[in-house]
């Protein structure tokens, strides 16, 4: 439970440096070094990251912990968000991380924690939240973490769900289509 | 007390104005296999609103995966059932019987599919389309098919009836049967029935399938002929059990195995005759620009290419213990075990 709580204090105060929690004095805890492309550096404890399929296959596949691993294809911004979320939902067991059982539970709702977590998504270099929100899933999608896959493309449905078609495409950024165009996309 | 020249004063520069480059959608950089995830969250009044958004979002918003999940999570469709198929094995929308082999069509079939049976069921509710019985046969009713606001309906002593301005697709109205025709077709069975626009193709108990050119036979019923003449009569060693027209081709499967592929324009002799085992009648056939299926009552599902002359079939199923009754697609097969 200390353990957890701890946890909750890092991601709230958006470090995010789940590596150095304090249990690593007690006994040695794996951690493993990312670096991202724009050459930020990350250190996760090896529960945190095999969260995401890809880094769980990677560190069956070397057994044991590699040098620094380079990201590639993930922002630092974007890293430091699902770091956030991999180190509070590793300890959840309520929300589930394998396609299966996400699957069933598709149209569950969004937690209390994921709904904060989707809220401070904040505008990076004045880009409208959508983008990020787009970033991210892209990054989840590489990692391959089904629980943030589910959680951002939901998030991502939501934006768009009850919305008017002029409102989506100022969102999307889609130009209005000429009248003979819509007349075709309305059949 | 203290002053601060005004150029002291630190203001922060405005941020640089962004150049309004276009912007690229976001969603453009996503794979369409996460797109399609997305738009799977949606409900499908959203989804047919976000279709109406750009060529791309049309694309993605259409596919048939989505409404065919739609489809599935709504009962209207078995998604256990192993779907080769990408379009639904049936779709009672008269644009379909009309042009059954566009492939747009085929591709918004499990939409339409959601939308005919949504409005099914609101008319249901708001009480309209009320089911109306149309009686009039002397005999068991063995074939049934329906063409815009006509249903032709075969009964078992050989009589055809035609009812017409029934309703629009599947909304029959209460009260507005205008007209109803009957013709002695065969001397036995009418076992299946095919309409469209302008033929009227019927197989029968009698060995025979007819082709009747739905104009002349109104004429000919209202000039009170009792037994009109068809444009073409398909002659085969046995009872027809079942027919499948597309096009100008037409396949027939009969009661002591066999299973005829004929081109309407030379009524003749049938292109092909393939036998697919004896004795054993042919539940149901089908075929597209490649391959003939056909089904028969030992359960088994067989198809041949079209471009092959000999008997032997492309392809066997043998998954079902009963005899099947299958409902075939062009682009696959969807059996339904009966």
């Amino acid at each position: 439970m200390f353990h957890r709580a701890n946890l909750r204090n890092n991601s709230k105060n958006g470090r995010s440096q789940v590596g150095q929690n304090r249990n690593s004095k007690k006994k040695p805890v794996a951690k493993l070094t990312l670096i991202t492309e724009d050459n930020e550096s990350f250190t996760v404890c090896k529960k945190v990251a095999e969260m995401s399929m890809f880094f769980k296959n990677m560190l069956q596949d070397t057994e044991g912990i590699p040098a620094p691993f380079i990201v590639p294809n993930v922002s630092g911004y974007d890293l430091k968000k699902i770091i956030e979320y991999c180190s509070y939902h590793c300890l959840d067991t309520d929300c589930p991380n394998d396609n299966d059982s996400l699957r069933s539970r598709r149209d569950r709702k969004i937690g209390h924690w994921d709904e904060t977590f989707v809220r401070n998504i904040i505008n990076k270099d004045g880009d409208p939240v959508i983008d990020n929100l787009v970033g991210l899933t892209k990054a989840a999608y590489f990692l391959d973490i089904p629980g943030l896959i589910w959680l951002m493309t939901k998030s991502i449905a939501n934006t768009i769900d009850p919305k008017p078609i002029a409102e989506i495409r100022e969102i999307f950024n889609v130009p209005v289509p000429s009248e003979r165009e819509e007349e075709i996309l309305q059949r | 007390m203290h002053f601060y020249p005004s150029s002291h004063v630190y203001i922060s520069p405005p941020p640089p104005l962004r150049a309004r480059t276009p912007r690229p959608d976001p969603l453009s950089r996503l794979c369409p296999e996460l797109c399609l995830h997305i738009l799977s969250f949606l409900h499908p009044v959203d989804l047919d609103n976000s279709a109406q958004v750009s060529r791309s979002w049309n694309a993605a918003a259409r596919d048939p995966a989505l409404w065919f999940a739609i489809c599935a999570k709504e009962g209207y469709c078995d998604p256990s059932v192993v779907r080769l198929a990408t379009a639904p094995p049936f779709v009672f929308d008269q644009a379909v019987v009309a042009l059954p082999d566009s492939p747009e069509m085929r591709r918004s079939a499990w939409r339409r599919l959601y939308i005919e049976r949504q409005r099914i069921f609101r008319n249901r509710l708001i009480g309209r389309n009320m089911c109306v019985n149309l009686s009039g046969h002397e005999d068991l009713i063995l074939s049934v098919s329906v063409c815009g606001n006509t249903v032709a309906s075969g009964s078992r002593n050989g009589d055809v009836f035609i009812q017409d301005g029934v309703g629009t697709g599947l909304t029959v109205h209460k009260d507005s049967v205008k007209r109803q025709l009957s013709f002695l077709a065969h001397i036995t069975g009418v076992s299946c029935l095919e309409m469209n626009e302008v033929e009227l193709l019927t197989g029968s108990w009698d060995n025979t399938v007819k082709v009747w050119d739905r104009r002349q036979l109104m004429e000919d019923i209202e000039a009170d002929i009792d037994e009109p003449v068809s444009k073409v009569t398909l002659t085969h060693p046995k009872s027809i059990i079942c027919i499948k027209r597309r096009g100008d081709y037409l396949v027939s499967g009969t009661l002591g195995g066999t299973v005829h592929f004929w081109d309407l324009r030379e009524p003749k002799k049938a292109v092909r005759a393939i036998t697919f085992a004896e004795d054993k009648l042919v539940s149901s056939v089908d075929f597209d620009d490649e391959f003939i299926f056909a089904t028969n009552s030992q359960g088994k599902l067989c198809s041949w290419s079209r471009s092959d002359p000999s008997d032997s079939p492309v392809w066997t199923c043998d998954a079902h213990e009963v005899s099947t009754f299958a409902a075939c697609t062009p682009a696959g097969v969807d059996v339904r075990c009966a």
